[in-house]
């Protein structure tokens, strides 16, 4: 459920209906890291 | 003589003018105890200010050793950000270790077991008591169907007539059935009792002549007109109980409209996706003596068929799905948390087998069209990748020096246009014919028929000839009024690959079942509603609500029952969410779109072997007397 969790909030965050504030701050690294894997894709 | 003492306040000196310039004092003496006070308190002065300058300079040690140990603090702190971004890092790497994992997880195969496939197009795919719970690989296969003939709501005894092609295959979804062209028009009568709504394919032009009817049935679950491919979203795999207590709600249902019905002492459980002509055996096990029932659904949720209700003594029930049952809903005579903190059991078959937990996993998938032409090519989901073997439906407009050619029945062209250059490096699928879909906006899809001799009366098929012939068209016709808008769906040269598209590892279950659904997972920032974030798949239902600590991340659910979804499907409202919540939900978009056929590979259990002729499977156990194996243990595998 995590990592389903942390997804929606990657794509959401890439599709601009959230920013990396609304993340909880347990998952904003992780939620950051993976937006700059994206990013470099 | 006594000294003088500094005055302790501030002293105003006032200028006394005599003139003379000497120190005014009363006494001769008063003027020289005043200096020699000054002098003290000068002294004083001194003193403190060497004091001062002494603490000054400690204060500058001090500071300095203060500034070191600011300089010390700022490098333990840059440090431990240092350390903790390598965390945050280890931890996103993590993430990353957890896709690699996930990928190793539905690869592993620590016992050495083979594995198999299962290929199907259908939305419930069972899986064999001798599945190994382990890694599940899903693979979504493209699809692409366009009818021949489509009857919309056809009255009991009205008709669909259409031009076939003798020895043809044609498929008719209202009798599930698969027929052979007669060369002459064909009709399929509604002889059922009530208005339905079916579809015609032929099966030669899309390259699927040898599906069965079954097959076909898999493909073509929904009524639909037009081109549909094949979209899946999430794969779901469940363990062989098929009961999962967070599908339950509060209330009742009415038995006669299968309406939910208020009452706050009886529970229900959502729509439960159900096979149809399917036995299924529900064990109530340690819930209290109080009557249950089941009610049937259609594939859009209207109530069909029998009410299944069993009295309070019956712990275990039966009940077979009908043919057209797409859901079911099951209700109790008993609370929620009594339902909710019992085992109760559901399952396929008509013997209730022991008690396993619910279980379930979850692949996600970005929406991505998957089409197939009618050489096979099929676009596909799979290790995590979209592969692109097919064009998007692409305009002809391009410059002539080989053509496809549009006849009609007579053998004449009406349309010509050059093909070749879509993918100059697989001439051989051209050649082949199978290669590509046509469509035009005026008439749908122009099928090949292998030569105008074999095109039906009053329609038209597509030829590729290396030199053109006159065109023919109605009079005061362009092909741009005829035909309209002319697309071809193409087999790429060079697949495009999409990569990252799925979130989320499947497993397989002993005895379980695995969906193709049409579900997304989302998360917004709740404001005066919910919205969502893949537009173009608006919110049909929403099956789980949560709400989202800011902090912690924890989930609480919240009551879906509850939400209110806004007309056009791209938002809802909750009276348990206000402005700010972050919301996390899951919901099925609508589809009425064809199903590819798909593939499930999972590991064969060692453990559990099939007998040679009851169709039973069984686990076997040796028993071992000093070293020596001196009998075997059977115990069937329910």
């Amino acid at each position: 459920m995590t990592e389903l969790l942390i997804n929606a909030f990657v794509a959401a965050i890439e599709g601009g209906t959230m920013t990396i504030d609304n993340v909880p701050e347990v998952y904003r690294g992780q939620v950051q890291e993976l937006l700059k894997d994206n990013e470099g894709e | 003589m006594a000294d003088a003492v500094y005055p302790g306040a501030v002293k105003t000196w006032t200028d006394v003018q005599d003139n003379n310039n000497d120190i005014l004092a009363s006494h001769i003496n008063e003027a020289y105890a005043e200096i020699i006070a000054t002098q003290k308190e000068l002294n004083k002065e001194k003193q403190t200010r060497e004091t001062m300058q002494t603490n000054i300079a400690n204060a500058n040690t001090a500071s300095s050793n203060a500034e070191q140990a600011a300089t010390y603090a700022l490098e333990a702190a840059d440090d431990a950000v240092d350390k903790a971004n390598d965390a945050l890092t280890s931890s996103a790497e993590n993430t990353e270790s957890i896709k690699s994992l996930e990928e190793s997880f539905s690869n592993s195969n620590p016992n050495g077991e083979n594995r198999v496939s299962i290929t199907s197009a259908a939305d419930i795919v069972s899986l064999p008591k001798n599945a190994a719970q382990g890694g599940l690989i899903g693979v979504v296969k493209g699809m692409t169907i366009y009818p021949l003939a489509i009857g919309a709501s056809v009255i009991v005894g009205g008709t669909v007539t259409f031009a076939s092609v003798l020895n043809n295959k044609y498929y008719d979804s209202l009798h599930k059935t698969i027929l052979t062209g007669t060369g002459s028009t064909m009709t399929v009568t509604n002889d059922t009792a009530a208005t339905a709504s079916f579809i015609v394919v032929d099966l030669n032009v899309h390259g699927l002549q040898s599906k069965t009817a079954t097959e076909m049935a898999n493909m073509t679950p929904n009524y639909f007109s037009g081109t549909q491919n094949n979209t899946v979203t999430r794969l779901r795999s469940v363990g062989k109980n098929l009961f999962n207590r967070d599908d339950l709600e509060v209330g009742d249902i009415t038995q006669s409209t299968g309406l939910n019905l208020v009452n706050a002492n009886r529970c229900r459980t959502k729509f439960l996706k159900a096979k149809p002509s399917t036995a299924y055996v529900l064990k109530k096990n340690d819930l209290a003596q109080d009557w249950w029932g089941v009610r049937s659904y259609d594939i859009n949720k209207n109530p069909i068929g029998t009410v299944w209700l069993y009295n309070l003594n019956t712990q275990i029930g039966t009940f077979t799905t009908s043919a057209s049952c797409a859901y079911i809903r099951i209700k109790f005579d008993d609370t929620l948390n009594d339902v909710y903190n019992s085992n109760v059991q559901l399952e396929y078959g008509t013997v209730a087998a022991a008690n396993v937990p619910y279980q379930e996993s979850y692949q996600y998938i970005e929406p991505f069209i998957c089409r197939r032409v009618p050489n096979g090519v099929m676009d596909t989901i799979e290790d995590g990748k979209y592969i692109q073997r097919n064009s998007v439906p692409t305009t002809i407009d391009l410059p002539s020096n080989f053509y496809i050619a549009i006849s009609n029945s007579s053998g004449r062209d009406m349309y010509r246009k050059n093909v070749l250059t879509l993918n100059p490096a697989a001439y051989s699928w051209v050649a082949s014919y199978t290669g590509f879909l046509l469509f035009s906006s005026n008439l749908g899809l122009i099928p090949q028929y292998g030569g105008w001799a074999n095109v039906p009366v009053n329609s038209y098929g597509w030829s590729i000839y290396s030199t053109g012939m006159d065109l023919v068209l109605p009079t005061g016709q362009t092909p741009a009024t005829f035909f309209g808008t002319l697309t071809l769906v193409y087999h790429l040269a060079v697949p495009i690959i999409t990569e990252n598209i799925t979130s989320g590892v499947l497993q397989s279950y002993p005895s379980g079942t695995i969906y193709a659904e049409r579900a997304f997972n989302d998360v917004c920032v709740y404001s005066s509603n919910a919205a969502i974030l893949r537009t173009g798949y608006p919110i049909k239902t929403l099956e789980s609500l949560y709400k989202v600590n800011e902090v912690t991340g924890e989930l609480t659910p919240l009551d879906v029952s509850a939400a209110v979804i806004a007309v056009g499907g791209l938002s809802f409202t909750h009276s348990g969410l206000t402005s700010g919540d972050v919301v996390f939900f899951t919901y099925f978009w609508n589809y009425s779109g064809v199903n590819g056929e798909n593939v499930y590979s999972y590991l064969d259990s060692k453990f559990a072997i099939a007998d040679t002729t009851n169709g039973k499977f069984y686990s076997y156990k040796p028993t071992i007397t000093n070293g020596v194996i001196v009998g075997w243990t059977v115990t069937e595998v329910t």
